[in-house]
């Protein structure tokens, strides 16, 4: 992953296949399936270029040791699967007829560059945002409180949460071998935690500078730390990606000859899903793991005699359930290859004492006291998630609560905010 | 217009807030780290003329006694040690120095081993945020990108230039007793005096062990010329350069380390190429009795005032040579 200013010629071609594949679709409908093709090819051929070739090569070599194929030594444009997939909805939605081709090539590039969201999403579509680049935009006092409000929470979210964490967990995947399965548990719950707050709060930070300028991106998370199961989470987290592979990819399968084996189509979805994450088995794993589970939830809801009650301890274990397997399915998302996983997976089994969890849970309390800190912040992430709007903007209602959540916002980052830590981590995506 | 107020509102009470809590971090670093205040705001804001300024880690800090020292040389010193310094932080010290005061007529640098071994240029940077506004200090600052333009202009903002035990420490530190008071071998120490800080009376236990595994330092490029560069400042100030090495128990120099005869010989080229004189200690009869250490490479209260009449007298020798 990087920012090389020669890889905005990358974005310029991507805009430029884009953009002349529309205006075509539209002067030529007969042919417009063959201009679709082409700029799916070259989106995706740039995709794979860039982010699959050496994957691809490299399993060809263990297979066929022989090929000449010769790996490729480019570093991954920073955003590039954002990018490729939002580029992508603008000429699907095209084709469908569900969207006009734009013929400003400034406001078509601005989609696709779009600053707050170029990086790491929301992946948009262009019936949300195209129209919204088309207008005038006039200040707005509450966009702007909004905006800057929503930038603080998202703030608040990584650098007090999600780097906090950051510090034990990357303490415990960094030396696999050497923890005990208690330590590993708690490792892992805790980036379950600290992946939403570092992926929500860059999705708050990135919706909120574009509220500040009067614009509005869709949402990307609705408390997925509190879905009830596996569908539930998936229509929570990263919605946009979710609705981008539910329409462009699921939809098209149903529709198909695969129709009528739904779940062969949700493990292809959930394959692509994975991949799209990264080039490396390791996110297929976790794509696949979280497709089987969802196909059993699907079997068990509809079969099951043994149902969870629907009140509030049902939903209370629903959402351990949920979250629990999730933080399981992440191990092979965070450990940094597949033999890593592996053994942090045969470590959860590994010395699992009470002894050794009371020493986990003191070594997190002394030696880490400041992720410690982190889970206190949690605490009140889910209390104002679940009580507001997305946006937050249900605090403009009640003035002297959001003058005290703003500045306690503030002191919180300044007090106890991490300067140090690492970017996004979906930033590598 | 009402939202704009509320804005308005809410930078306004944060910043006066954090305001608050940056002067209560600063008025908790001058009562916690009291010794490291008053050698610290001395350097940076003092503008007292010293004939000789000490500079060097701990060992300089608790071994010269500049009331002793003065006694026998007639000079004024001042000991400006700094536990934990690097080279980096000699050269931040001595750069701070010269802001505020005329440049001394000798500086006294305790090369440590481990200083010509070093891989980077780091340094203490989270100590010296309280003296921000000595030119040196914000440079150095600046240089080393330490912070930005927010935590340049805007004071309060250096609370996130704090690490978390120093924040800890320092939320705490009206209900905890001051720096060092209490540890083991630092009893009884009271005495501060220009910078320097009395170690206890407790002596040394030689059955301890003083290192498992023994290290082989490498002398790197980094370290040479950070050196070099320090001893260019003070050429540039036409300040008079003497180093010195420190005892330190006998025993430790083989049990901890593989070369340190040959560390040691190569500052003594350095200093030879540069004409500098060096103070030798790492051998003296001292170095053989534990009743002078408070640990293996500090000297308590006893050794420390014998150690800086010693001090003291070479000093006047080499300046008569």
């Amino acid at each position: 992953m990087a920012f090389y200013p020669p890889y905005i010629l990358i974005l310029f071609l991507i805009i430029g296949i884009d953009f002349g594949a529309a205006i075509a679709m539209e002067r030529y409908p007969a042919h417009k399936k063959l201009f679709l093709l082409s700029s799916i090819a070259g989106n995706l051929g740039i995709l794979f270029l860039f982010k699959y070739y050496n994957f691809f090569v490299t399993n060809i070599k263990v297979l066929f040791p022989a090929t000449p194929l010769p790996l490729l030594h480019w570093l991954l444009p920073l955003g590039l699967s954002f990018h490729t997939f939002q580029a992508l909805s603008y000429t699907i939605e095209v084709y469908k007829g569900q969207q006009k081709a734009v013929r400003h090539l400034g406001i078509y590039a601005l989609y696709v560059l779009f600053y707050p969201q170029l990086v790491a999403g929301p992946i948009e579509r262009p019936q949300n945002l195209l129209p919204q680049l088309q207008q005038v935009s006039h200040f707005d006092a509450a966009n702007l409180l909004v905006g800057l409000r929503l930038m603080l929470w998202g703030l608040f979210k990584k650098m007090v949460i999600a780097d906090r964490l950051a510090i034990y967990v990357d303490a415990i995947y960094g030396q696999p071998t050497q923890s005990n399965g208690a330590a590993v548990i708690l490792a892992s719950y805790f980036f379950g935690i600290q992946l939403y707050a570092d992926f929500s709060g860059y999705s708050d930070i990135a919706i909120g500078s574009a509220r500040t300028m009067g614009f509005r991106l869709s949402p990307n998370f609705n408390q997925p730390l509190l879905a009830v199961n596996l569908q539930d989470y998936w229509q929570r987290w990263h919605i946009s990606l979710s609705k981008w592979l539910r329409d462009y990819l699921y939809m098209p399968l149903k529709n198909s000859v695969f129709g009528r084996h739904w779940y062969f189509n949700v493990m292809v979805v959930f394959a692509i899903s994975g991949w799209w994450h990264g080039a490396n088995w390791n996110y297929f794993i976790w794509g696949e793991l979280y497709a089987m589970f969802y196909i059993a939830w699907i079997f068990y809801k509809k079969y099951s005699p043994l149902q969870l009650p629907d009140n509030v301890w049902g939903r209370i274990m629903g959402i351990m359930i949920t979250f629990s397997l999730g933080c399981f399915f992440r191990i092979f998302f965070r450990a940094n290859d597949y033999e890593s996983a592996l053994q942090m997976i045969q470590r959860l089994f590994y010395s699992n004492s009470w002894a050794l969890w009371q020493n986990a849970c003191n070594d997190f309390l002394q030696q880490y006291s400041g992720s410690a800190v982190a889970l206190l912040a949690v605490i009140l992430m889910v209390y104002v998630e679940k009580k507001s709007v997305p946006d937050l903007s249900n605090f403009n209602a009640y003035p002297r609560r959001d003058v005290a959540f703003c500045v306690g916002l503030v002191v919180a980052i300044v007090l106890l905010g991490m300067t140090q830590r690492q970017s996004f981590i979906y930033f590598q995506f | 217009m009402d939202l704009l107020r509320r804005i308005f509102w809410i930078l306004l009470l944060s910043s006066c807030l954090l305001q608050v809590l940056y002067s209560y971090f600063l008025a908790a670093w001058k009562h916690h780290y009291r010794h490291k205040h008053s050698t610290l705001s001395e350097v940076f804001e003092g503008t007292t003329h010293y004939d000789l300024l000490m500079l060097g880690t701990s060992r300089m800090q608790d071994h010269n006694n500049p009331r002793l020292i003065d006694s026998i040389t007639h000079w004024s010193s001042f000991n400006a040690g700094i536990d934990g310094g690097r080279l980096a932080d000699m050269f931040l010290v001595l750069n701070g120095y010269l802001q505020q005061h005329p440049a001394p007529r000798y500086v006294l640098l305790n090369v440590e081993k481990s200083w010509l071994a070093s891989d980077s240029a780091d340094w203490l940077a989270t100590r010296y945020v309280p003296y921000c506004h000595n030119r040196a200090v914000d440079s150095m600052f600046v240089a080393y990108k330490k912070y930005n333009i927010v935590q340049r202009y805007v004071p309060f903002t250096r609370i996130m230039l704090l690490d978390d035990h120093l924040k800890k420490t320092l939320l705490g530190a009206w209900w905890q007793p001051p720096e060092n008071n209490g540890s083991p071998w630092e009893r009884y120490h009271n005495q501060i005096y220009r910078g320097y800080f009395e170690n206890g009376i407790d002596s040394l236990a030689t059955t301890h062990v003083p290192c498992a595994v023994p290290q082989t330092l490498k002398i790197t490029q980094t370290g040479v010329y950070l050196l070099e560069q320090w001893i260019q400042l003070c050429h540039q100030h036409n300040i008079g350069i003497i180093f010195t090495y420190t005892p330190e128990f006998h025993g430790v120099s083989k049990a901890c380390y593989t070369n340190l005869p040959q560390i040691i010989d190569s500052i003594d080229s350095l200093a030879y190429v540069h004409n500098i004189p060096f103070l030798r200690y790492e051998a003296d009869s001292m170095c053989y009795r534990a009743a002078y250490f408070t640990n293996f490479t500090h000297l308590n209260r006893h050794g420390a005032r014998v150690y800086s009449e010693r001090l003291g007298r070479d000093l006047v020798t080499i300046l008569r040579e």
